[in-house]
C-alpha cells in the first residue's frame, strides 16, 4: 500500500500548476476506485482537492453494477460525485447505438465517452482530470498504436486546446496487479463484471499477447510502456501536431470539419452506424 | 488442496510439491491474470501450499 501511495504522492507533487480542484475519471472499477482511495489517503500531501466524475454509457448487464459500486465508494470516502449519461447527452445509450451497427463498440464508446467526460468537466469547471490508467494499459496502448501505425497517437494527437481538460495518469508506472492488490488490501475491491463489448476488442487481444510475452520474458510489459514514453520524450518536440479544426456541427475542436462525435451520431440518425 | 475459483465454485487438486503457479497452469489459468489468497492473506504464486489449504483465486478484472 505504501509503495502505491508513495508513487502517487511523488507523481502529484511533481506536477506544476495544479488547480484547486481536479476531477477523477471514476468508472467504479478497480483502477479508478484504487486511485480515488489513494487520493483519499494522501489528501494531506497533495496540493488540491478532488471530485469523482462518472460516465454512464448505458451498457446493460455491466454499467449499472459499476455505477452502484461507484456511488457506494464515493459515499464511503465522502467524495463529491457527478454522473453524466449517454442517454441524456446523446439521446441514446451505447447499447442502442450499437444495435445493427458494424462499427467496433469500443471505438464508438471511446469517442463518445471522451466527449461526455469533457462536457461534465466543462460544466463544473474542472480543467485537470486524473485517470486510473496503469502500466499494463500503457503497454497495451503502445502495442495498439504500433499495430495501427497511427503515429500521431503516440504524440497526443493534435495541438493544445483550451476546450479540453488536461489529463494526468498517476498510476502510469504501477502495474495492474499492484493496483488490484492495493484495492484488495484497502478493502475496496469488488469483483465486478467486465464490459461485454471488451471481449472482442483489439485491446483484449493485445492484452493476452502481452501476458504471453511477459511470461516468456518478464519485464516485457514495462519495456513496451517505457519505449513509447521514451519516444514521446525524445521526439515529442520534433513532431508536428496538426491544429484542431472546429466542428461545423457542434463547435467542439476535432479532427475534421465534422468531429468524430457528430460523425458517429449522424450515422446513427441515418440508420447507418 | 482446494481452489476457490472466481465464480466461487471449488475444485480439489493434489499439490504433490508443486507451486500454486504450476497448479494454475495445469488448470488452464494464466497466473498473471489472477491474485491468490489463503485465508485473509494474499500469497505469491511461487508458494507451495499444503494439501489441506484452501486457495482463493481472485480474477484481475480489466477496464477499470
Amino acid at each position: 500500500m505504501q509503495s502505491v501511495e508513495n508513487k502517487v504522492t511523488d507523481f502529484m507533487t511533481r506536477i506544476h500548476d495544479l488547480p484547486d480542484t481536479i476531477g477523477v475519471a471514476f468508472s467504479g472499477g478497480k483502477d479508478s476506485t484504487a486511485l480515488l482511495k489513494t487520493f483519499s489517503r494522501i489528501k494531506e500531501k497533495i496540493p488540491c482537492r478532488f471530485i469523482a466524475l462518472t460516465v454512464d454509457e448505458g451498457i446493460e448487464g455491466y454499467r449499472l453494477d459499476t455505477i452502484r459500486a461507484a456511488e457506494e465508494t464515493c459515499r464511503d470516502l465522502g467524495v463529491e460525485h457527478h454522473i453524466i449519461r449517454f442517454s441524456d447527452l446523446f439521446g441514446s445509450s451505447l447499447d442502442q447505438l450499437m444495435k445493427e451497427s458494424d462499427r467496433n463498440a469500443c471505438t464508438v464508446c471511446g469517442i463518445l465517452r471522451r466527449r461526455a467526460l469533457e462536457v461534465l468537466a466543462h460544466d463544473i469547471g474542472i480543467r485537470v482530470i486524473a485517470t486510473g490508467h496503469n502500466l499494463d494499459d500503457h503497454a497495451q496502448t503502445a502495442l495498439m498504436n504500433a499495430i495501427s501505425g497511427d503515429v500521431k497517437k503516440i504524440f497526443g494527437g493534435y495541438g493544445p486546446s483550451a476546450w479540453y481538460a488536461r489529463r494526468i495518469k498517476p498510476f502510469a508506472q504501477i502495474s495492474e496487479r499492484e493496483v488490484t492488490l492495493y484495492a484488495i488490501l484497502t478493502g475496496l475491491f469488488k469483483d465486478l463484471p467486465e464490459c461485454p463489448y471488451a471481449i472482442t476488442s483489439l485491446r483484449g487481444e493485445v492484452r493476452n499477447l502481452l501476458y504471453m510475452y511477459e511470461r516468456k520474458q518478464p519485464g516485457s510489459m514495462m519495456n513496451a510502456a517505457r519505449c513509447e514514453e521514451e519516444i514521446r520524450e525524445k521526439l515529442g518536440d520534433k513532431f508536428h501536431r496538426e491544429p484542431y479544426q472546429i466542428c461545423s456541427s457542434c463547435g467542439w475542436p476535432g479532427s475534421g470539419r465534422v468531429c468524430q462525435v457528430c460523425t458517429v451520431l449522424a450515422d446513427h440518425s441515418n440508420g447507418a452506424i | 488442496m482446494k481452489f476457490i475459483l472466481p465464480d466461487l465454485s471449488e475444485v480439489a487438486i493434489q499439490v504433490n510439491g508443486r507451486t500454486i503457479e504450476e497448479l494454475l497452469v495445469k488448470k488452464g489459468v494464466d497466473p498473471l491474470t489472477v491474485l491468490l489468497s489463503r485465508g485473509d492473506e494474499i500469497i505469491p504464486e511461487d508458494t507451495i501450499p499444503d494439501e489441506e489449504d484452501t486457495i482463493r483465486i481472485i480474477r484481475i478484472s480489466h477496464g477499470g
